[in-house]
């Protein structure tokens, strides 16, 4: 059977569900399935959920409303409106001052580990991961109550010093709640930057008679700014397609949450929701563009040979406290989240005090006894879409690499795509796109059932998994393949038996990075969620947090996202640790290649 | 370049150096006296604290303990852009971010010349070594052997008053690392600039060094001109590291009225005029070369010892071939000259070798 875009609906529909099913079984099995049937299937895929409904989206954008016929209006109808001039303005300055706060946090963090002997080191490093695993939205509320105007920490500054500074006051808490999120962005890159700069750069240069701050601004500075604007550029998408934090902390003039409203409330024909979409599609490849011009040719990791790090000093104890004292100070801030959103879930009463009135466990059992389908649905839904992308994500790795199929490089790219594509923009896209398209059985759209949830987050999360298993494969020799075909085994039998085994590490690394990442996803969900029977975590926790009543269990489901989130990283992270110990010996076979 | 004489180059002085990383010695009490234009080579095996010597020179890594001079000046607590030593690296260390030309530019710069000198000094610099052509290119865009002479360029031309070269040619390939050898001494003649060179590779060493140091677990074996150090090695190890050496352990005895030396499985070498004294025990060492085969003895005329031995097993190495012989409890191994047609020995073969007092050399033990 031919999947084409041709298809009607319904036949297209059932189709892709056939295949879904036995893709995993079917994927280098039997004959008839060659490389060629899985990469014409995994661009199909592409093709109907990403390519299309994204070119739908700016096509529409482009169309008269009226007459069908392409024309400009609508984007000077766009500027035209002061409402969206003042949106587009916001999203811009939000987006650039959260790089800069970012910046802020990042630079003495990534400076005291790559300069110093500074023992803080590790404490560092988990300050890097510790935001990732919770989603800014869901930490926005509890942030409200620890930094807003009436929140903990001014009660307690009004109460010493007379003073009420406002942290959280319109924008200004977008840029400090995305800023804490999304700094560990520029800390990674930045120090990844600086830990590869060979020590010889900087002691040639002193043997030429440079020291000191000249010697940082004319060598280690130019050679860390590529990871620098690299970490920036990331930062700056992400926040300017964010949609969560905006919404749940009530600031409607940005560019996502305008999309967002237009679509749902005036509905999917209203043409400022695409065009607000094609701006942020331009951005995101505005922004992926930038860092890729400051990382082309200009990847000083591989031109130097020696690596080792910069020259670190011993810090003496007064700079010693001095480095403690700030990272424990940016540990604080970037820990408030989740001590916010723990005392929330556990608080009875939390309104113009420093702390909750009494501490409760209701929230909790009221949200399993209740609305504990939110939880179920998220494993479904996370489960689902992170299996699809580990098993696509290696036959795109494979189809790449090891076969000579033309135009390979182009479901690469194509799955690569996802990543400049905003949720919302994915979300607009499918609502447009499937709405007309009946499910035969249940019979009602595709755009509103919830495999079209499935199917949004395994687009979205995609690009994780593929970069995941493509750097495991490219980690496996051939000539281990070969040495298993040389003693018999099939193509298909060498996959199973040598090269998914040998991935596996890189394969749990992208299911787990796609699993807790899907799991709290909110900007594409809360589009496509048509019912709250089928609604996830995020979608769920956006409802709760939307009222004051709602607060307490909203906290507890989002304790209970970072938990599963949490978990699972963990449990990735010492099976990685695992299977590193179990290949130690074929390291040499392995880093031959 | 062409203002450099040679005033301008200068000896280096070591004077007790030690040195240790935590609680492992580097460096233990090494002294040198470079002279100014010399080609001077530090060579040893890995962790031989070589580079650590080099470095310390330069400036970079622990303050060491003694004294290091440049020409009359005291440079052991000056910190590294005070110096002037010129240092090539031996990942090259050429910055990513600059172009070929900006690269050789920085140490003028540095040394705040003024604008319009700093281009024909780089112009000349980047002649000198061929790549005039290339200044605008960035570093990653250049050959290995290219990089080499740009980072070459870079250190000439600050004039430094001592150029020290880190394994320069270790990243380069074999026929790249002939040719650039010949380079860096080429150019080190032409601007008579005194010239540290460290290599851990014995053949690098001999075919450029005027002298070469010979160092083993931060200790100077010997230094020596590399004829010198293949002839009369100081001691065993010494003679291992240049080149293949037979080395048999044994005592001075006096026989018949000469002074000679055996072994307990009876090898006998006579040792007149060694100065060797009865009762001394020592180690001779013969290269395989000096040993000359034969299956009797009519090729053995020219020798003064000969020793029995059988053929165990051959190497052949194209130009020669190498035996390994039995001669009691030792192993000896013999090099003959291969020509096209003749004969080899085959294992288990009688033959005698015969050796020339002369090019046996005996080390103390």
């Amino acid at each position: 059977m031919n999947c084409g875009p041709g298809l009607t609906g319904r036949a297209h529909t059932s189709c892709l569900l056939n295949r879904l099913g036995s893709t995993a079984l079917n994927l280098f099995g039997r004959g008839q399935w060659g490389p060629g049937a899985v990469a014409l299937f995994l661009g199909l895929f592409l093709l109907v959920f990403l390519i299309i409904p994204v070119g739908k989206v700016i096509y529409v954008a482009f169309q008269d409303p009226n007459t069908g016929a392409l024309t400009l209006i609508n984007f000077i109808d766009f500027f035209n409106t002061s409402l969206f001039r003042e949106s587009f303005i916001n999203s811009f300055y939000v987006a650039s001052m959260s790089v800069v706060l970012a910046s802020v946090f990042a630079l003495p963090l990534a400076y005291f580990t790559t300069r110093f002997n500074f023992g803080g080191a590790v404490l560092i490093q988990t300050l890097g991961v510790i935001p990732l695993i919770m989603p800014p939205f869901v930490g926005a509320v509890a942030m409200l109550l620890l930094f807003g105007e009436n929140g903990s920490v001014n009660l307690l500054l009004g109460e010493w010093f007379g003073i009420n500074i406002p942290f959280m006051q319109g924008l200004n808490g977008v840029i400090l709640v995305e800023s804490i999120h999304y700094f560990p962005f520029i800390l990674i890159n930045l120090s990844a930057a600086l830990n590869n700069i060979d020590r010889a750069m900087e002691e040639s240069a002193q043997n030429l008679g440079s020291s000191g701050a000249r010697l940082f601004r004319r060598i280690v500075f130019p050679l860390a700014m590529p990871g620098y604007i690299a970490g920036a550029s990331l930062v700056f998408l992400k926040v300017f397609d964010d949609l969560g934090t905006p919404l749940l902390l009530n600031i409607n003039t940005m560019l996502a949450p305008q999309a967002y409203l237009r679509i749902t409330s005036i509905g999917i024909s209203d043409p400022m929701g695409y065009v607000i979409s094609v701006i942020l599609v331009a951005f995101s490849l505005l922004a992926l563009w930038t860092s890729f011009l400051a990382l082309r040719g200009k990847d000083y990791a591989t031109a130097q040979k020696g690596g080792g790090g910069l020259m670190k000093r011993d810090l003496r104890p007064w700079e010693k406290a001095g480095c403690y004292a700030v990272v424990i100070t940016i540990l604080l801030l970037v820990l408030s989240p989740h001590i916010g959103l723990a005392l929330l879930s556990f608080g009875t009463v939390w309104s113009y005090s420093v702390l909750p009135d009494a501490f409760t466990l209701d929230h909790y059992s009221r949200v399993f006894l209740n609305s504990s389908q939110f939880i179920t649905n998220t494993l479904l839904y996370a489960g689902l879409a992170a299996t699809i992308d580990v098993v696509f994500g290696t036959a795109i790795a494979y189809v790449v690499w090891r076969t000579k199929l033309v135009g390979r490089q182009w479901l690469d790219y194509a799955a690569m795509g996802a990543v400049a594509i905003p949720g919302v923009v994915l979300g607009i896209g499918y609502l447009r796109t499937f709405f007309d398209f009946n499910v035969p059985i249940i019979d009602k759209p595709l755009a509103s059932w919830w495999i079209i949830i499935v199917i949004a987050l395994t687009i979205r999360r995609l690009p994780y998994a593929l970069r995941a298993c493509m750097a495991a494969l490219q980690q496996v020799s051939i000539m281990l393949e070969e040495a298993s075909e040389n003693l018999g085994a099939s193509k298909r039998r060498t996959v199973i038996r040598i090269v998914v085994p040998l991935m596996s590490g890189g394969i749990v690394a992208g299911f787990v990075t796609s699993f807790a990442t899907a799991a709290v996803e909110l900007s594409a969900t809360i589009m496509l969620v048509s019912t709250e029977s089928d609604a996830p975590l995020a979608a769920g926790i956006y409802e709760f947090m939307q009222s004051a009543a709602g607060r307490g269990p909203g906290a507890a489901l989002g304790i209970i996202a970072v938990l599963i989130v949490g978990i699972a990283t963990y449990v990735s992270h010492r099976f990685i640790e695992r299977k590193e110990i179990e290949r130690t010996p074929d390291v040499a076979v392995v880093a031959g290649v | 370049m062409s203002s450099r004489n040679v005033s301008s180059t200068s000896g280096v002085t070591i004077e007790d150096i030690s040195l240790s990383f935590g609680q492992t010695e580097v460096l233990n009490g090494v002294n040198l006296e470079i002279m100014p234009g010399e080609l001077f080579t530090f060579l040893g095996p890995s962790g031989s604290g070589k580079s650590t010597l080099l470095r310390a020179i330069a400036g970079f890594g622990p303050e060491p303990a003694g004294r290091i001079l440049i020409g009359d000046d005291d440079v052991t607590h000056l910190p590294p852009w005070q110096r002037n030593v010129g240092m090539v690296f031996q990942s090259y260390a050429l910055w990513p971010h600059m172009t070929v030309r900006k690269n050789v530019a920085f140490g003028l710069e540095e040394q705040k010349v003024p604008a319009r000198e700093i281009g024909p000094r780089v112009d000349a610099a980047l002649k000198l070594v061929g790549l005039l052509d290339l200044a605008e290119r960035r570093p990653s865009q250049l050959s290995g052997g290219q990089q080499q002479r740009v980072a070459l360029a870079r250190t000439i031309v600050v004039e430094p008053r001592v150029l020290l070269l880190d394994e320069p040619l270790s990243n380069l390939d074999a026929n790249l690392r002939v040719q650039m050898r010949r380079e860096i001494l080429e150019l080190q003649r032409k601007l008579n600039l005194t010239t540290i060179f460290v290599t851990h590779d014995q053949e690098e060493a001999n075919t450029i060094s005027d002298r070469i140091a010979v160092l083993n677990d931060g200790i100077i074996q010997q230094v020596g001109t590399p004829l010198e150090l293949y002839d009369q090695p100081a001691n065993r190890f010494v003679a291992h590291f240049l080149g293949t050496a037979n080395l048999i352990d044994g005592t001075i005895r006096k026989a018949r009225g000469k002074t000679i030396f055996s072994t307990q499985d009876r090898i006998t070498i006579p040792a007149d005029g060694t100065g060797l004294k009865s009762g001394q025990e020592c180690t001779a060492m013969i290269r395989p070369q000096s040993l000359r085969l034969s299956a009797g003895k009519s090729r053995a005329m020219k020798s003064t010892a000969q020793l029995r031995g059988a053929v165990e097993h051959r190497e052949f190495l194209g130009h020669l071939i190498r035996y390994a012989v039995r001669v009691g409890k030792h192993l000896l191994l013999v090099d003959e000259t291969h020509e096209s047609g003749e004969a080899a020995y085959n294992s288990g073969d009688k033959v005698v070798m015969g050796l020339h007092k002369s090019q046996v050399q005996f080390l103390k033990a």
